[in-house]
């Protein structure tokens, strides 16, 4: 295509037109410069093929985009089944994941998932492929510069915690300690039952040795229904413990209906919305809680 | 006399999908699809009960990424483009088919479902959904709710005050404006609850909101009623649960209608078999295939050999569950009227967009259980939660833990090795939002625009949604682009405000592709202490 013809699309046009023509690294480019690769191809480049065509490394999110981005092309390993097309037209109808027809799809995609799970996401099923790229260039910083530990909860049983080292925590603590002692050191999170107390009065604390690189960690509970607390720290040769970040404390949800049956009665103040706090309720015996709750 | 109420609880939400940058773009197409089978449906059926008198009363939350795409001007322009096309495809189908009779009376059915939904967008609606729908809550037939304001699963940012009460608050406004009124209840994300979410409803004024049945059965102390009354917090508000019964009526596909062989098969799209340059011009500006709605079997059985869908029989079908549905509300409030010696309520709350839209006899499957309570009229009379606390009482005060209606009761959809690395970026971002409000008190001019974009640009990559797509898996690649691209711009706006150098162009230019909340004000987030604690006792 001649290089006025092009200077006449949009940006975004012209963005789709370099993935139909398989080039690569065009999404952070400018106008003139993408009018520059453009014209520069000759006639009836072969295209590429495929639509998220690998992308260089600036703007992928990283191996595992690129490991998704993969398993999504190739239908996860599934057996791949050809659409079925016309004698014509075939030559050119786009191939990639959305070329897979919809029973693999859904053999692929949905079946695995609970079936409420897999109702939900029926609202996001398209059938096709995906959007083409609105690629800003944007990576996720490796770190915002300073030492921090977040405490989240999963489950009853699970906690999440992820954390950040700043870049110069290494050689902060090499002249705390000095390198020989640094390098003996073990970095750990000690994870503190602060039930009813704080982490410097824990109830108990167990430590789990993490991997260097590793950037967060989920974690088992010894005990549910408790209250915890995270640091991160070194423990060095000599057994100090030295904390590098405290997390926040979080409780963790019951597993199971309460043993606690007292009970409190309000009503409803219709006038105002407000709810008043009354006298004690309907008779307080705890009947029908016997066996399985009701309606069975 | 009623023994007991059913209230009924559709939770409509999309994410916000708009992409004026090009020409056609696949995602909308959720929302498309959703107006066609879901929403344009469903005010059918409030149409039709009300023109027959029949008494009923229906719960409907509404987001509002929802509510502002379908009050969007350019996604309403290309929804007509997108249901024309629709229109003119089932036409040609039509002669296709002239031979197999049929098929041809499947393609007339779409065709006639297709153009009746273009007629009531266009013509009746006059293209404002939301403004059809507010209509039934001024007379008094559906009670509408707000939700979080962009979805965002509360219980991952309760680290962030402000980011809760940002959500809770805009919601609220933003709902105030659309439906002048206040909501009476709140859908709370995915049901996510978390201890003290309560007070940032109170403090909003908000009565009630809902968890799974989990979250009630598990409160403190055991509530004695079950799921069968609301509890209320120590913060004043009401909570009602999930009931198990009726959910897995519908949602399991052992047990539940919508996997039953005679309704249409979501999957199965005929298109899919025909000539590429026959559907090629019903396709997106990519080119690529997808679904186009002509969907001309029925689920059959754990086959790949469908049977054509038969409409009679389905129609059939759906008021056999109907019956079957309102049968076995009857006996169970009934039976728990006299257990509980007073009057249950049994919440029944679903996606929205399951009906139609998956379950495509859905809508149809509702208005026959409306219809058949009315024409009972006995034990069980359709009520909204907040008839319910207008009516009933006293309540039982307690207090509730962590819980979600998500696979497996707690955070985990939104939290495992498929997503959990935005969390460090979402929190991130919630701090310096924080940080920025409080650094500059009264922006104006470019900085506060600015400010006020960073927020959306927060908000929106907060939408669960996108946690959840990058767990199941469709589409994930559009929401780890989604959540990447609002935290870049909200990344580069925070750099430049701090930087004193906002780039007016690529402000106007962000801020006319993330258009949501125009009235925003960024200094919600200037505002990051927890919200007080009750003064109830325990």
């Amino acid at each position: 295509m001649k290089r006025s013809e092009l200077s006449r699309k949009t940006v975004a046009e012209l963005r789709t037109l370099a993935k139909a023509r398989g080039l690569v690294g065009y999404s952070g480019l400018r106008k003139a410069a993408l009018v520059e690769k453009l014209a520069a191809l000759p006639e009836g480049s072969p295209r590429g093929g495929r639509r998220r065509a690998a992308r260089p490394g600036r703007g992928a999110a990283g191996p595992a985009a690129r490991v998704r981005a993969a398993a999504a092309r190739t239908g996860g390993g599934s057996e791949q089944v050809p659409v079925p097309s016309g004698p014509k037209g075939e030559q050119r109808e786009p191939r990639a994941g959305s070329g897979l027809a919809p029973r693999t799809r859904r053999a692929f995609t949905l079946y695995s998932l609970l079936d409420e799970q897999r109702m939900q996401a029926s609202k996001y099923y398209l059938g096709g492929g995906e959007s083409p790229e609105l690629d800003e260039g944007f990576e996720y910083p490796r770190s915002y510069g300073e030492n921090t530990i977040s405490l989240m909860v999963r489950d009853p049983y699970w906690l999440f915690v992820y954390w950040e080292l700043a870049p110069d925590l290494r050689a902060d603590l090499a002249s705390r300690l000095g390198e020989d002692t640094l390098a003996k050191s073990r970095l750990v999170l000690r994870v503190y039952d602060v039930t009813d107390t704080d982490p410097d009065h824990p109830v108990s604390f167990h430590d789990i040795d993490v991997a260097p690189g590793a950037r967060n960690w989920y974690i088992n509970v010894m005990r549910v229904e408790r209250d915890y607390c995270v640091d991160l720290g070194l423990i060095t040769p000599d057994g100090s413990f030295i904390v590098i970040a405290r997390s926040n404390r979080i409780s963790l949800p019951p597993v199971g209906p309460s043993d606690i049956i007292d009970e409190e009665w309000v009503t409803l103040d219709a006038l105002g919305g407000l709810f008043k706090q009354s006298t004690r309720g309907p008779s307080s015996g705890s009947g029908g809680w016997g066996s399985g709750g009701w309606g069975r | 006399m009623e023994k007991g109420y059913l209230s009924l609880v559709l939770h409509a939400h999309l994410p916000y999908v708009r992409h004026p940058e090009y020409r056609s773009f696949l995602e909308e197409d959720w929302l498309f699809e959703a107006i066609t089978e879901t929403y344009v449906p469903l005010i059918r059926v409030l149409q039709r009960l009300t023109a027959d008198g029949v008494r009923f009363r229906l719960t409907i939350s509404m987001s509002a990424p929802l509510i502002s795409m379908l009050r969007d001007g350019l996604l309403q322009d290309r929804y007509v483009e997108h249901i024309t096309k629709l229109c003119e495809l089932t036409e040609k189908e039509i002669a296709r088919c002239r031979d197999n009779p049929r098929l041809r009376g499947l393609a007339e059915m779409y065709h006639g479902f297709f153009s009746d939904v273009k007629r009531a967008f266009t013509e009746e609606y006059g293209l404002d959904i939301v403004t059809a729908l507010r209509h039934f809550q001024d007379a008094g037939r559906i009670d509408v709710l707000t939700c979080g304001a962009t979805h965002g699963y509360l219980p991952l940012m309760d680290q962030y005050p402000a980011a809760v009460r940002a959500q809770v608050r805009l919601a609220l406004d933003h709902h105030r404006r659309t439906f002048g009124r206040d909501p009476e209840g709140m859908w709370l994300p995915e049901c996510g609850f978390f201890p003290g979410v309560d007070r940032y409803l109170a403090e909003a004024g908000i009565r009630y909101t809902f968890v799974d049945s989990h979250g009630l059965l598990h409160a403190v102390p055991r509530p004695r009623n079950g799921t069968y009354a609301p509890i209320v917090t120590p913060a004043g508000v009401a909570i009602f649960a999930r009931d198990l019964e009726s959910s897995k009526q519908v949602w399991s596909s052992v047990e539940g209608y919508p996997g039953d062989h005679w309704y249409r098969d979501f999957y199965r799209d005929h298109s899919y078999e025909l000539d590429y340059d026959y559907v090629r011009p019903y396709l997106g500006a990519d080119g690529f295939r997808k679904m186009l709605g002509l969907k001309y079997h029925r689920i059959t059985g754990q086959t790949d050999e469908k049977e054509l869908y038969e409409p009679e029989r389905a129609r059939e079908r759906a008021m056999e569950h109907a019956g079957n549905f309102v049968f076995n509300r009857e006996r169970q409030v009934e039976h728990l009227n006299e257990a509980l010696g007073r009057r249950p309520i049994v919440v029944a709350p679903y996606d929205a967009e399951l009906f139609g839209h998956w379950w495509f006899e859905g809508p149809m499957w509702l208005e026959y259980v409306f219809r058949k309570i009315d024409e009972i009229r006995g034990p069980l009379a359709s009520a909204t939660p907040g008839d319910f606390l207008s009516s009933e009482g006293p309540f039982q005060c307690a207090e509730l833990f962590h819980s979600s209606w998500g696979y497996k009761g707690y955070s985990e959809v939104w939290l495992d090795g498929s997503n959990d690395y935005i969390y460090p970026h979402l929190h991130r971002a919630s701090r310096r939002m924080i940080e920025m409000a409080k650094a500059h008190p009264n922006a104006e001019g470019l900085r506060r625009r600015a400010l006020n974009q960073a927020a959306r640009e927060l908000l929106l990559a907060q939408s669960s949604d996108w946690a959840f797509i990058m767990k199941t898996g469709t589409m994930s690649e559009y929401a780890h682009k989604r959540t990447r691209d609002h935290i870049s711009r909200f990344t580069r706006l925070y750099e430049d405000v701090k930087a004193n150098r906002v780039d007016e162009r690529w402000l106007a230019e962000v801020e006319s592709r993330d258009r949501i909340f125009p009235d925003i004000d960024y200094r919600i987030y200037a505002d990051d202490r927890p919200p007080a604690a009750p003064g109830a006792s325990r």
